[in-house]
């Protein structure tokens, strides 16, 4: 029910809330743009990159409205910086995925280096299954985060237990990132230098969107702490 | 004296919410500015017949006397708020016409200074009690809002409401300081006392609005680090402190009381969240704010005097 008087406050969360949700549907993209990398076809990553980076840009748009809202006079100046911050870092992650998805994008050859090698070393096709799975657990950690914004609105504890699932997941993926990079080490002997680098630093990308994701939980839980204890 | 008491006293009132950022300073100082004026209308009659009766001889209280007391008083609490020290008028007022009484050889009457004394002393450590116990109480019941929109209202509400009747309480217990010695007999052909209150009202009134920025910093930033909660706690401590003792016509000082307060919701947080050292220096300002004072009137008296 809402409570008379804070209305600009309830639309303040509201809008938190799409923006949270616009940067999942950013991240679920990564499964997409990893299938366009396991059948090495470059048109669809391209594709799908321009879709992430629209997608961001409306993420973008969102954020602004909120924290154009806060600066309205919406919250006490305490509460708004620590949701200025959570704003923040809930966009980071889709800046992040934006910024995967043009490293997989931007060297055409990478396709075609994959497609070549795979030919002679099977380990390849199954490294970069690895991917998917990378960007599934990824997605897992956002939901997360998402799952705690929107919590926010009516229970700043619920909120706070929720986001505690992000340091879970995050470190899943950390656990998935070490395995993949050293699999990708592997393809040494099968790949040139360049391309075991860009595969490296897709996987590190990739797993710094959760590692933002966590950091942004944080804000939740420290919100909790610093004003509801 | 109503100007420098709305200038360093009433912005006590609400210096701490302005410091936790829920108010602006514009807005805060007009509510509080309003409110003082009310208070010191309605509810300023008790403390008013103190000064009047109870310190020195009223018909000692001339119009000589008054000036001196008053520009020694007044020119002690300007150099004070330029400086940002939170100093008491009610400490300096009452200094002064101690200072009086001795120049002029007239009885002093110690057992209402002895009475006001134990009252100055017991203020900041009632505001200390109160600011512990409202703040405790308050953050383990705000607990029980979930709603963080709901929170924020009810803090927004909590606080401003506190500041409002904490800058009445103010200017009912304050306005003596400003008016109380003009209400006497020898003033009757001069000034009705209902005039001298609402006069000293509006003194207060633009004192707050043109000069009351410069203690808020001290007090409402300084001190402590303050969030709504504790700036609620702090001001409904002070306004019910300075409400208590005004109904029986005991003079305070908002300075001592907002002080003790916001060091007794800091204490909730634990010694570090208090910055002690500067509380120190202010309480050495209070301690020397009647000697100063009555030394000031004193000589100003004798100097007079020679002419």
């Amino acid at each position: 029910m809402p409570f008379f008087g804070a209305k600009k406050e309830e639309e303040a969360f509201k809008a938190l809330a799409t923006h949270a949700g616009a940067v999942l549907k950013t991240t679920e993209m990564l499964s997409e743009l990893f299938v366009g990398l396991s059948k090495y076809d470059h048109d669809l990553i391209e594709n799908v990159s321009a879709k992430i980076s629209a997608q961001e840009y409306e993420a973008d748009k969102l954020r602004r409205k909120f924290e154009s809202g806060l600066y309205e006079g919406a919250f006490l100046p305490l509460f708004r910086s620590d949701l200025f911050n959570l704003a923040e870092r809930t966009d980071t992650v889709a800046d992040e995925v934006k910024h995967v998805g043009q490293a997989v994008a931007r060297r055409e050859k990478l396709c075609t280096v994959l497609k070549q090698s795979t030919k002679k070393d099977k380990k390849i096709s199954a490294v970069i299954d690895g991917f998917k799975n990378l960007a599934a657990k990824v997605i897992e950690t956002v939901e997360c985060l998402t799952n705690a914004i929107k919590a926010l609105e009516d229970d700043v504890e619920k909120a706070a237990t929720t986001a505690e699932c992000t340091d879970k997941l995050e470190e899943g993926v950390d656990a998935i990132e070490d395995q993949l990079i050293r699999s990708v080490y592997d393809l040494e002997r099968s790949l040139d230098p360049i391309t075991v680098m860009q595969l490296r630093d897709i996987v590190m990308w990739t797993s710094r969107v959760a590692n933002w994701a966590e950091d942004a939980g944080d804000i939740i839980t420290m919100i909790a702490m610093k004003h509801w204890t | 004296m109503g100007w420098n008491l709305g200038s360093n006293d009433a912005t006590n009132c609400i210096g701490t919410a302005v410091g936790s950022g829920i108010i602006t300073l514009r807005r805060a100082l007009i509510l509080v500015g309003v409110f003082a004026l009310l208070g010191a209308i309605i509810g300023g009659g008790q403390v008013i017949n103190t000064y009047k009766t109870n310190v020195i001889p009223e018909n000692s209280i001339t119009p000589l006397v008054v000036f001196i007391a008053y520009i020694s008083a007044g020119v002690f609490v300007m150099a004070s708020t330029y400086l940002k020290l939170p100093v008491s008028t009610t400490h300096t007022i009452v200094g002064a016409m101690i200072g009086l009484g001795f120049a002029m050889g007239v009885s002093i009457n110690w057992g209402t200074i002895g009475e006001m004394g134990i009252v100055w002393v017991t203020t900041p450590t009632f505001a200390l009690l109160l600011g512990f116990v409202i703040y405790k109480y308050f953050k383990k019941a705000m607990r029980r809002v979930k709603k963080p929109a709901t929170a924020n209202l009810i803090l927004k509400i909590a606080v401003i409401a506190s500041g409002c009747y904490a800058a009445y309480s103010l200017g009912a217990n304050n306005i003596g300081n400003a008016v109380g010695l003009i209400t006497v007999k020898n003033f009757a052909n001069i000034i009705a006392p209902a005039v001298a209150v609402i006069i000293g009202g509006i003194a207060i009134l633009i004192g707050v609005v043109t000069w009351g920025g410069k203690v808020i910093e001290t007090v409402g930033k300084n001190m402590t680090e303050i969030d709504p909660a504790m700036a609620f706690a702090a001001q409904l401590s002070i306004a019910i402190l300075l409400f208590l003792f005004s109904t029986v016509g005991m003079p305070t000082s908002a300075s001592h009381a907002i002080v003790g307060a916001v060091m007794g919701v800091g204490f909730v947080k634990g010694t570090s969240a208090v910055n002690l050292k500067l509380a120190r220096n202010i309480f050495l300002t209070w301690i020397l704010t009647p000697i100063v004072a009555a030394l000031i009137a004193f000589g100003a008296f004798k100097i007079i005097g020679l002419f």
